[in-house]
């Protein structure tokens, strides 16, 4: 069955056409009984009139010749006609000649003589016709003439009553039609309806599902070519074109992406390559500074070896000033140097316990010549310093150096001030050794503009280029500073006046142990130089001492030789490690140079060798310094390590090289701690069983690790058999070349377990009593035994 | 003017109504000492009046051949014989206006002149003339208050009845002169036939 529920817009449209319909029919119906009425009252009185003309007619001869009697059956004749309720004849007198009457009721007579003078009256009347109206009746009156004789008048009255019944019946029915017609009108207005609101509820339907899902691909089906199929025909079209939209949209997008990607790719590179390159430019300026000490050392040898020599007044004056620009020249490479590791990120800040005032007061002794030639004052002003410090004392001699550096470098007359003071900080217990140093080194130069200032902290930046036409340099001393400033945790700060004077101040934090020998003092760098150099005229301390110093370089040897010749110093130059170590078994050697990088056998290897020797003959331990370009922490260590008792960084000055020699060979009294105290020391070490001695992890990093496992295996227990064969044949040659071998396997060992010990029991030589190898080999069994059997358990679990 | 007339006419014959019937009723009880004697000759006069009305009543419900509904003659004769006693009453009708037609009045006794000039002929009871049926198949309207005037062949008969004038017709008389009677007289009117066929020859 169709459905009667419309809503919206049809809801609206039934009612409007139900209401229509009813009202048109209403107004139907009304002009029908109305016109009913009226059109019956007109034919009402059409008839009745010409029934009175008739009667008028027939009556005359009744009238003529005075017969009632014939005149009442005329009217009785009237009895046909239903709705006819009465009738009279009157005579020309008005009086009742005849009269006719279907009800009893003759009280309307009166009302009937009224019509009747009312008709008399009514001359004009041309027809003699008239009809009077009431409710329920009508009365007609009419003339009776014969030959224009007027003979009576005859009256007839007839009952409204059947219209009335009449036309109720038919507003019965019609009111009976009306609600067919309405039925069927609310019948078919569903019908049609349907027709209008299905297609605007599939729009409706179709946008809401657009909204809802977002799905452009919807199309709403098209019902008809009326206005709803055009509506919904723009709609679909509509969706199409936001939907192409919507994919252009993502193509865009993702066209953007794609570039987006692509450009960042491309960044990526960039900045790889850029970083790449900055990479490379920092390692070249470390390599290059590294290549260039090497014949800067021998430059600086050469120069001091000239400058103790007899030279006349000229050559002199030409031999200071090629001090002086060497001098400079390192300085310059150790900014560089140490540029390059700030630009690396690879600075390393160490924490010492430091004496404060003696770092303070030689820390410019390279300035004191420049400062007194430029007659400039230069002074220490110290307030409450604690006596120790922990700090990296390199480092912060470094960053006063360079601020002091470029202080009397800017300046020509008046003074370079450095102003240091402490404040501990007061506070818990646990921060009652923390404290703020505060650093200012104030001049009275050329000064800088504010532009210039933010200038001068970008590296290989002066104040301007006039500026480095005038002083040169290469601008890095500054940045160096600050960022030192910064890795200790302070901020280097500038206030500056043009041609009144710079002043450059930090803080940085820092622990002390006590405040009980803080010092206060003015000092004046300019006449406590003089104190430093008393010191190097210790001249004949060394007479007859010999020195094996191992380097490659051959300018370098001489350097080396020049200047401890100088001493008195025997002096044996071996070229490579092995020379050195051959060197240094033949000759008795007090003290040995050791450069760490040189063909056919590093200066670490040699030392080892020594140093293994040494142990197996039970001599001395002869002291060995290190000599090299490379003056990195990682590489310093690694000479402690392979057993060196000291460093020295090239190029060195004679007064580092004469100090070293003080200190190993000038009272003697280092020579048997050093040695024996280490001896003692690693054996003691022995590490206790519990602990794995292979380095698994390590083994397990090599490709070929099984066949490295199985090759370490035999190589151990060859080491082991020759050690116990030498040990029952008491081939003590043999026993220390057998630790030797075992040594070189100790590769894979963990470093701690089991090479100092070997390296003990290659040293012991082979002239010690046979109970004392025996008592090594002992000792050491049950570990190599160890070793042994953790290579075959790791061969089992790795096959 | 012609309603006035009547009108008149009509008063006088109502307003002598009551007289006029006491004179009837006694008319009727000696009839044969009414008839010749004159001692009642208010009421017979009156009589006479009232019939010459009657007369000129009935003229407007005849149609002469000559005539239609529309077209009527300009003059109409109304004859009687020269003695006839109501002579001197239809005098009166003389000039009246029926219709078109103007009465006049004619008193003769010729058939002939009766036959050619005579549209009406009234013949009181006494004086019927002998002539009277030789005027058959002319038209001529022939009114009479002789009993039996019609069953005779006469056309118009005026009786008493209920103390009224009323009328007794021979129509198929009338038609046969080519005199067309209208239907509300026919009506109100007894039709009389013929009583014989030898009788009206």
């Amino acid at each position: 069955m169709m459905s009667f529920k419309l809503t919206g817009i049809a809801l609206k449209l039934r009612k409007m056409i139900l209401s229509v319909v009813g009202f048109v029919l209403l107004a139907i119906s009304l002009v029908h009984v109305i016109n009913g009425v009226v059109s019956y009252r007109l034919e009402a009185t059409e008839r009745l009139s010409n029934l009175a003309q008739i009667i008028a007619i027939n009556s005359t001869a009744a009238l003529s010749f005075d017969d009632p009697d014939n005149a009442n059956e005329l009217l009785q004749s009237l009895i046909v006609e239903q709705d006819i309720q009465g009738a009279f004849i009157f005579d020309d007198q008005g009086h009742a000649f005849a009269s006719y009457s279907t009800t009893a009721d003759t009280l309307e007579f009166i009302l009937i003589k009224d019509h009747l003078k009312e008709h008399i009256k009514d001359m004009q009347n041309e027809s003699g016709i008239s009809s009077y109206f009431a409710f329920d009746h009508l009365d007609v009156i009419s003339d009776i003439r014969l030959d224009d004789t007027l003979l009576g008048y005859i009256h007839i009255r007839t009952s409204m009553l059947p219209i009335y019944t009449h036309q109720l019946i038919s507003l019965v029915i019609l009111f009976v039609v009306m609600g067919l017609a309405l039925l069927l009108a609310f019948a078919l207005s569903g019908r049609f309806l349907k027709g209008v609101s299905e297609p605007i509820q599939t729009l409706i339907d179709g946008m809401d599902k657009v909204s809802e899902k977002h799905d452009f691909n919807l199309r709403v089906p098209v019902t008809g070519d009326d206005e709803l199929g055009r509506l919904s025909n723009g709609f679909n079209e509509m969706l199409h074109e936001i939907e192409s939209r919507e994919a252009e949209l993502g193509d865009y997008r993702k066209r953007l992406e794609e570039k987006v990607l692509l450009r960042t790719s491309e960044l990526q590179l960039a900045t790889e390559k850029a970083k790449k390159a900055n990479a490379a430019k920092s390692r070249f300026l470390a390599n290059m500074s590294h290549e260039i000490r090497t014949p800067m050392n021998g430059i600086l040898g050469m120069l001091q070896m000239l400058n103790k020599a007899e030279l006349g007044e000229k050559e002199s004056r030409y031999l200071a000033n090629a001090i002086h620009a060497s001098d400079d020249l390192l300085a310059l490479l150790n900014n560089i140097l140490d540029f390059s590791k700030i630009e690396a990120d690879r600075i390393e800040l160490e924490t010492i316990e430091t004496e404060v005032k003696p770092l303070l007061e030689t820390a410019f002794s390279a300035l004191v010549s420049t400062a007194q030639e430029k007659e400039i004052k230069l002074e220490l002003n110290m307030q409450h310093i604690p006596s120790t410090l922990m700090l990296d004392p390199t480092r912060f001699r470094q960053i006063l150096l360079n601020l002091a550096g470029n202080a009397v470098k800017f300046t020509h007359q008046g003074s370079v001030t450095i102003d240091l003071s402490f404040t501990p900080l007061s506070g818990d217990e646990s921060d009652s050794n923390r404290g703020q140093l505060h650093v200012s080194v104030s001049d009275t130069g050329i000064g800088m503009g504010a532009d210039q200032i933010k200038s001068i902290f970008q590296p290989f930046t002066q104040a301007d280029e006039s500026t480095t036409r005038k002083y040169g340099g290469t601008g890095l001393g500054i940045n160096i500073a600050k960022s030192l400033v910064d890795a200790m945790g302070g901020s280097l700060k500038v206030r500056s006046t043009p041609g009144l004077g710079s002043c450059f101040s930090f803080t940085i934090p820092s622990i002390f142990r006590s405040l009980n020998h803080a010092i206060s003092c003015h000092v004046n760098l300019l006449d406590q130089s003089h104190i430093t150099a008393a010191k190097s005229s210790s001249d004949k301390q060394f007479d007859g001492r010999t020195i094996l110093v191992a380097e490659d370089n051959p300018l370098n040897q001489l350097v080396a030789r020049s200047i401890l010749e100088e001493l008195g110093i025997q002096v044996i130059i071996a070229n490579h490690g092995k020379q050195a170590f051959e060197q240094w078994q033949t000759h008795h050697i007090d003290m040995i140079l050791m450069d760490m990088h040189m063909p056919e056998m590093d200066g670490l290897e040699a030392t080892c060798l020594i140093r293994a020797d040494e142990t197996k003959t039970g001599s001395k331990g002869t002291p060995i310094i290190a000599l090299s370009a490379n003056t990195s922490k990682e590489d310093i260590d690694r000479c402690f390590d392979a057993g060196m008792n000291s460093f020295l960084g090239k190029p060195f000055k004679e007064e580092q090289l004469l100090n070293i020699l003080d200190e190993y060979l000038g009272t003697e009294k280092s020579d048997k701690p050093i040695s024996s105290d280490q001896n003692h020391h690693r054996t003691a070490l022995l590490p206790v069983m519990s602990t794995p001695l292979l380095d698994t992890g390590k083994l397990q990093q090599y490709k070929k690790s099984q066949r490295i496992a199985s090759s370490m295996a035999l190589s151990w227990e060859k080491g082991f058999t020759a050690l116990e064969r030498a040990s029952s044949d008491e081939q003590w040659q043999d026993f220390t070349t057998a630790a030797h071998s075992l040594i070189g396997n100790c590769m894979l060992i963990h470093k701690e377990a089991l090479q100092p010990f070997l390296n003990d029991m290659q040293m012991m030589g082979h002239h010690r009593p046979a109970s004392e190898y025996r008592e090594k080999l002992d000792m050491i069994r049950p570990y190599l035994q160890k070793v042994l059997d953790e290579i075959a358990t790791w061969q089992e679990n790795n096959p | 003017m012609k309603t006035d007339h009547l009108y008149r006419i009509k008063q006088s014959v109502s307003g002598m109504l009551p007289v006029a019937l006491l004179l009837l009723a006694g008319l009727l009880l000696n009839v044969s000492l009414l008839i010749p004697g004159t001692c009642f000759a208010d009421e017979y006069s009156h009589e006479q009046e009232m019939k010459a009305a009657l007369v000129f009543k009935l003229t407007r419900f005849i149609s002469w051949p000559d005539e239609s509904a529309d077209v009527k003659m300009q003059t109409l004769t109304i004859c009687s014989s020269v003695n006839d006693p109501i002579s001197p009453y239809l005098d009166s009708l003389k000039d009246k206006v029926s219709y078109t037609r103007t009465i006049n009045i004619l008193h003769t006794d010729d058939i002939e002149k009766i036959k050619s000039e005579c549209r009406v002929l009234y013949v009181s009871r006494s004086r019927m003339p002998d002539g009277i049926y030789k005027l058959k198949s002319s038209p001529v309207l022939t009114i009479s208050d002789q009993l039996g005037f019609a069953k005779q062949g006469g056309m118009i008969q005026i009786t008493r009845r209920n103390k009224r004038l009323r009328f007794h017709i021979n129509h198929a008389s009338a038609l046969q002169a080519g005199i067309k009677i209208s239907a509300p007289l026919l009506k109100m009117a007894t039709i009389i036939k013929n009583s014989n066929a030898g009788e009206t020859k």
